[in-house]
């Protein structure tokens, strides 16, 4: 099985350096790249743009290209996020949560160095994981049924709730608060509208990119107009040596990237939510592990390296569902089978034994984009920092059209852009009161996710709880649910009582 | 505990997410509950408006206690009127112009009345900031990205 | 590139000479709008008839999505813009589904807009995993009145498509099945494939597995038998004669659109729908070609509208 993967595999290099197909991977990834760093202005949008373009392509060329920009939107993804802390993605709202301290800390070069190793590295695993174990990854990936997700889910939500600083009842708070404004819509199980007073406008819920630009956007611009001179100050003082990442630096973030790039790939098995809960639970795996982890929110390098290698090696593990059984994940992957279909290629079971160009020329594609991404962004990395020496002045108003055009894009609606306003000012009443909004994005992504999987769940065995826990996949999960809380509590417990004696002086933070 | 010598942060931040649970419970309350077996539209609701109330209380509660409050130095500050006015109003600028009178104007009044809203900026530069985004704007978007946007429609 | 272009033009314009002569249209680029978001349901069908759209006409066609509120946020949008033929609408059986969905609509489904022509027809499908051991419509319903109330069934969701035919054969054959609703043609795939239902109710993107082996279908709910899956029987053979449920595409303009425009471009259908591209791209997704006049379109939607009224109804799912 090795040898003819491998033998599948440089057949895949052939057809991927190809001059016009590696012209066209490259077409993508930049584009990809570009289109990424523009808060806001999402994959879809970007290949929605494009798909057109790639009629006349040739498919191999075509579908290259389409996915070069989606995971070279991520790399781009990921630099607004750590120096503007602008998120359009939830996943990346996990990597702003060490990223932009770093920034603010003048190491906004070395976060974005650490990045796009971390993003190579998951990226790498994941290619490696769909060339070999796709077959084994899917039968894994039907029996995730819905008391799994479920499990999966719970886990999740739970990690999430303790990622941010400060207090983990205000986490609580603001994952819960996610899941309520997740139910904003539409019923998926009745077709209930909730949540929507009347306004047909919210019947498919609230923009995920209108709520990630609202609560760190607009609510960062609200917070920091006027307020952020002296930081700027600091700013300024930028010099080439702190951008690149020290020898410590990558020592400190290596094993962090590994366990982010397993984790990632195990989360891709569930379509659709992967990379967010890919990072979340990265995330607050390495914080837990951590002997500092008090350094965490304050500009852990680790806090960075984990998740994006998870993210990028979930968002690889994307395809694997898509390209073996031909039933997409999410959005950007049903966009990516459609411009198969429009050649004339029914995507399925079957595109590896009937295209083997397609499909080994992918996955070999996929490691020359993300060769050629790292090529490309190193050096740019210095242009980015550069991007912080705008004054405060001229950034934010920038930065506000930005997403003005970037929300309106997603679906071609200015309601989402009032949606953003709305949620922005709300998220700055938030921020003021200490509530740090990632958690937010956390529930609202999975919440609907998780309460459809508990109510198949509960009609498929007919109202019996036992179920999560007959079935061992489910199992684990909430074994590991368990041991998460378990020790939350021992830790909490213990800190009391080491703390009791020295109570009159104030100890901050988790 | 010491006596609610001063509302804290903590407080507002309780209170806050008391009544948010409070009115989710009040609107699932319109739903339908079901059973345990078919799960209505109103049972997830349920729970997590009493989650929140719940996690609201506890929140108010443990506020005077710690002085988490004054760890990093986060307080309220002084209103910030002049930047949140310009901002807010600049954004809703670009809701209201930018399907009726095109990209361009939507544009150029959403960078412009944002950028006022700095203190160091001035008229002019404003201005010029504003002038320099509607080009990279309409370049970029209309012509580069093909937004479905007109950039003119006076 | 100068020449091509005039060598282009004296070839549209012998093909359409008495339709463009007198019409000066399109001068400018022609919006089609689609209800779903990119990736969705008509997204593949929207592309490869813009495309030929545009070649044909010498204008670019420009696809976009307006998603939302079961198809009716792009509905309404359509039906609001101006009746000058630059507004296109490319809809689904969803849309005369949502006027018995939605009590709080801004538009009428049939009234607001100028029906110019189907585009497309295609079956639902009663999928089976092939390990459930059963070979046949027969076979499937015998195993249910065997363990009445035991069986599981998903559908692609509340009001969608497959969810009617599901409700139509339901009621019809009186069977005691659970109902469990997915989000989507992917998520019901993937769970009959995983055995989390026992039978489920998909469209055509369930083809390549069913190709494959790993989905077994057995029976279209179409009145005749899909050319996608000529082997299977209909709901019409094999359930009750005149069963008929299909899904079908259509292209819509808003009212009171100029009736040379809407004939101009339902003969630009016609003409597109026998090019090999959309032949090909067609046969992809599992649609069948089926263009018609506008009045049979305008017939074709009252009747719909007022069968999933009632299918509706019987099923108990109230309008919001």
């Amino acid at each position: 099985m090795f040898a003819t993967a491998i033998a599948d595999l440089s057949h895949g290099f052939g057809v991927a350096f190809q001059p016009h197909n590696f012209l066209a991977c490259l077409v993508g990834v930049l584009m990809g790249n570009l289109v990424g760093v523009l808060p806001g202005m999402g994959v879809m949008a970007a290949i929605s743009i494009l798909l057109p373009v790639t009629f006349s392509m040739p498919p191999v060329a075509a579908i290259l290209m389409l996915a070069g920009i989606y995971y070279g939107a991520q790399y781009g993804g990921a630099i607004c996020s750590i120096l503007l802390n602008l998120p359009c993605h939830p996943p990346h709202a996990v990597t702003c949560l060490d990223g932009y301290p770093l920034t603010q800390q003048g190491k906004g070069g070395t976060a974005l160095g650490i990045t796009m190793m971390a993003s190579f590295v998951g990226a790498s695993f994941g290619i490696t994981e769909m060339i070999f174990f796709a077959p084994v990854l899917v039968r894994v990936a039907l029996k995730f049924g819905p008391p799994e997700i479920c499990s999966l889910m719970l886990l999740g939500l739970l990690a999430g709730s303790t990622l941010t600083r400060g207090s983990p009842l205000k986490g609580v708070a603001m994952t819960t608060l996610g899941l309520t404004l997740g139910l904003v819509g539409s019923d998926a199980l009745n077709g209930t509208e909730r949540f929507t007073f009347g306004l047909l406008d919210l019947a498919d819920g609230i923009d995920v990119v209108a709520l990630a630009l609202g609560l760190f956007g607009i609510a960062e611009f609200l917070k920091s107009v006027n307020k952020i001179v002296p930081l700027h100050a600091s700013r300024a003082k930028l010099r080439l040596r702190d951008m690149r990442p020290s020898r410590a630096d990558i020592k400190a973030a290596s094993i962090p990237m590994l366990r982010g790039t397993i984790i990632g790939s195990l989360c891709a098995l569930i379509p659709g939510t992967g990379p967010t809960i890919a990072s979340f639970i990265s995330y607050a795996t390495e914080k837990k592990l951590s002997k500092t982890p008090e350094r965490f929110g304050r500009g852990a390098i680790e806090g960075v390296a984990a998740p994006e290698a998870s993210t990028h090696s979930a968002v690889q593990g994307d395809f694997i569902p898509t390209m073996s059984l031909g039933i997409p994940g999410d959005a950007v992957m049903a966009l990516l089978l459609a411009a198969l279909t429009i050649q004339g290629i029914s995507p399925g079971p079957q595109l590896i034994s009937d295209h083997p160009d397609i499909f080994w020329g992918l996955i070999a594609s996929f490691w020359v984009g993300n060769i050629l991404l790292v090529v490309l962004n190193v050096p740019l990395i210095g242009l980015w920092v550069k991007l912080l020496t705008v004054p405060y002045k001229y950034l934010y108003p920038s930065a506000l059209f930005f997403v003005c055009v970037g929300v309106y894009s997603t679906n071609n609606d200015l309601f989402q852009v009032g949606e953003t306003l709305a949620i922005g000012i709300a998220g700055y009443v938030l921020l003021t009161l200490g509530f740090h909004p990632a958690p937010i994005l956390l529930g609202f992504v999975l919440g609907p996710r998780f309460e459809e999987n508990l109510r198949r769940t509960m009609l498929i065995s007919r109202g019996d709880f036992a179920v999560f826990v007959e079935r061992p996949i489910s199992a684990v999960f909430l074994a590991l649910c368990v041991i998460l809380i378990g020790t939350q509590i021992y830790l909490k417990w213990r800190k009391d009582s080491v703390e009791e004696p020295s109570a009159p002086a104030p100890i901050f933070d988790s | 505990m010491k006596p609610f010598a001063r509302v804290s942060r903590d407080h507002y931040a309780g209170g806050l997410v008391a009544l948010i649970g409070l009115g989710t419970i009040a609107q699932a309350s319109r739903y339908d509950l079901g059973t345990r077996e078919m799960m209505g539209s109103g049972f997830f609701p349920m729970i997590l408006g009493s989650v929140l109330l719940a996690v609201g209380v506890l929140i108010f509660v443990s506020a005077g206690r710690a002085a988490a409050d004054r760890h990093e130095g986060n307080d309220l500050g002084a209103p910030e009127w002049r930047g949140w006015v310009c901002i807010i109003a600049g954004m809703s600028l670009f809701i209201f112009l930018a399907e009726r009178r095109g990209l361009l104007p939507a544009t150029f009044a959403c960078v412009f009345v944002s950028a006022l809203g700095d203190k160091n900026s001035s008229f002019k530069s404003a201005l010029v900031l504003a002038a320099g985004m509607s080009v990279l704007g309409i370049a970029l978007f209309s012509y580069g990205l093909k937004i479905p946007l007109p950039v003119l429609n006076w | 590139m100068k020449l091509s272009r005039i060598v282009l033009s004296v070839i549209l314009l012998c093909g359409f000479a008495q339709s463009s002569q007198a019409l000066d249209y399109p001068t400018k680029f022609v919006r089609l709008i689609i209800p779903f978001p990119p990736g969705g349901g008509s997204e593949a069908q929207a592309r490869t008839l813009a495309m030929q759209l545009s070649k044909m006409w010498n204008q670019q066609v420009i696809v976009e999505n307006r998603p939302g509120a079961g198809t009716t946020i792009g509905a309404a949008y359509v039906a609001n813009s101006a009746p000058d033929g630059y507004t296109l609408y490319l809809n689904s059986v969803s849309h005369t589904v949502a006027a018995s969905l939605y009590s709080n609509l801004r538009y009428d489904p049939v009234k607001s807009f100028t029906p110019i022509s189907r585009l497309s027809t295609s079956p639902f499908i009663l999928l089976v995993n092939p390990s459930l051991g059963v070979n046949s419509m027969a076979d499937l319903l015998a195993l249910a009145r065997s363990k009445p109330g035991k069986l599981n069934y998903g559908t692609t969701g509340v009001g969608a498509g497959p969810y009617l035919a599901a409700q139509m054969m339901v009621a019809t054959t009186k069977i005691d099945a659970r109902h469990v609703p997915f989000n989507g043609s992917g998520p019901l795939l993937t769970a009959v494939l995983g055995n989390v239902v026992d039978f489920g109710f998909g469209d055509p993107s369930a083809l390549p597995s069913i190709k494959a082996g790993t989905l077994k279908a057995l029976g279209v709910t179409s009145i005749k038998r899909s050319a996608i899956l000529p082997d299977v029987p209909t709901f019409d053979e094999t359930i009750q004669k005149g069963f008929d449920m299909a899904n079908w595409s259509s292209i819509l303009a808003p009212a009171n659109t100029p009736p040379e425009i809407v004939n101009f471009i339902n003969q630009s259908i016609a003409t597109a729908v026998k090019s090999p591209e959309m032949i090909k791209a067609f046969a992809a997704q599992g649609f069948e070609p089926a263009p018609s006049s506008p009045e049979e379109l305008r017939e074709l939607m009252i009747s719909e509208v007022k069968k999933y009224h009632d299918v509706l109804e019987a099923a108990g799912v109230k309008p919001q």
